[in-house]
């Protein structure tokens, strides 16, 4: 069998630079994946198909890294409304106002150099 | 198929040097030094050993390292590595692998240098592309997202996990061997400083080197040792994620099933019911 031609990291990626937030999903089995994969957990079906969420999500759980040089920074895991959770950070707001339950919006973190664009999140204007 | 209960049990137990060892002391010193002792605790010496179980986050291939130390290029090994219960996990597996005869004494051992190296050094983390970005202290902040979804769905308060800290040092206190020699208030805790909200330094684990072994042998053998046998009535094993991101619910461990199952293994009806001792 030849080599597969990009790595579901790749494509999430690529997805990123297009200002995207990719996943998978199955269709055999209406299921919903994330991290991306080669094959689904569970079924370890092969036909996965990506999608491009809406990037609205909810906050699920949230900490304040306190580092030892440096300001505190938010760390959070966020519930995206397709059906799938990712870590990242809420921005736009100081650390520690991140509350479980806030609405957040997607967008991509602005490339610094070599650095791979990943998912940080902003609160969602007039929601709960 | 499952293994028998009270078919195998643990004859020796040792720690190895503990707190802030002699400098240049690898983890697997420490593991051969818990060897020994814990062997001349059963009775047992080196030459009795056929079997390793052993894990350390400093060595990748520990095994090959101990039976490459301890001289035992036959011994049955297994090195399985899932974190702080790799040697529950090494106890299941060596019930099973004595129970089989595919070994007759069984040591599992752990040993680590943390304090001299530097935690950094002693658990260097994966690179993983859907959390390392966003720079979690691991694994200080994937306990705290956890705590965050405790407190809103339970109530839970800073003062009340706390306490957990608190009784830990209580205990510490009556082991002359313990690092820490103060005891520790809830305040105490609360003030120290702040690691990834909501815990503070004094919350976490402390960083010491240690290490330790244990000896295992079918009931047949361990009857005949030292000490009245310890009889492993049987295990359970659940495996909930690796990343917090993928931890299906952050406020139901994996506990509530290997629990679970160990106490069914073991013979038992409702958890609540057990006396035996659990880890």
């Amino acid at each position: 069998m030849p080599n597969a031609d990009e790595s579901p990291l790749a494509t999430y990626i690529a997805h990123l630079k297009r200002g995207e937030l990719g996943y998978q999903f199955s269709p055999s089995t209406n299921q919903v994946v994330f991290y991306p994969r080669l094959i689904a957990p569970k079924t370890g079906a092969r036909e996965l198909e990506w999608r491009v969420s809406k990037g609205l999500g909810t906050v699920h759980a949230t900490t304040v890294v306190h580092p030892r040089q440096g300001d505190p920074y938010n760390v959070c895991l966020v519930d995206i409304d397709e059906g799938f959770r990712l870590m990242s950070r809420v921005e736009d707001i100081p650390p520690a106002a991140v509350k479980i339950g806030m609405r957040v919006k997607f967008r991509v973190h602005a490339l610094e150099g070599d650095e791979d664009p990943y998912p940080v999140f902003t609160p969602v204007e007039g929601a709960r | 198929m499952s293994v028998t209960r009270g078919s195998v049990a643990i004859v020796g137990a040792a720690e190895s040097d503990l707190d802030a060892v002699a400098a240049g002391m690898s983890p697997i010193d420490l593991m051969a030094q818990g060897v020994d002792r814990a062997l001349r605790d059963a009775g047992l010496g080196l030459r009795n050993v056929d079997a390793l179980f052993c894990a350390t986050t400093q060595a990748r291939t520990s095994a090959l390292s101990l039976a490459e130390y301890l001289g035992l290029p036959d011994a049955y090994t297994d090195s399985t590595i899932v974190g702080g219960s790799s040697f529950e996990v090494h106890v299941a597996h060596a019930h099973a692998a004595l129970e089989a005869g595919l070994c007759s004494v069984a040591v599992v051992a752990y040993g680590s240098t943390q304090r001299t190296v530097g935690r950094r050094a002693a658990s260097a983390r994966e690179f993983n592309p859907y959390e390392t970005p966003f720079r979690p202290f691991l694994p200080a902040s994937a306990y705290a997202l956890a705590a965050s979804r405790h407190m809103h769905e339970y109530g839970t308060t800073r003062e009340q996990m706390a306490e957990v800290a608190v009784a830990a040092r209580a205990w510490a206190l009556l082991n002359p061997a313990a690092w820490e020699k103060q005891p520790l208030t809830i305040a105490d805790v609360l003030n120290a400083r702040p690691i990834s909200d909501p815990f503070t330094v004094r919350d976490c684990c402390l960083v010491t080197d240690g290490g330790g072994a244990i000896v295992l042998a079918r009931a047949d053998l361990a009857e005949h040792l030292r000490h009245a046998p310890v009889y492993v009535l049987g295990s359970g094993q659940s495996i909930t994620h690796a990343s917090i991101s993928s931890m299906p619910s952050l406020t139901r461990t994996g506990a509530v099933e290997s629990g679970a199952w160990a106490c069914q293994a073991a013979g038992g009806e409702a958890v609540g019911d057990r006396r035996a001792g659990a880890v």
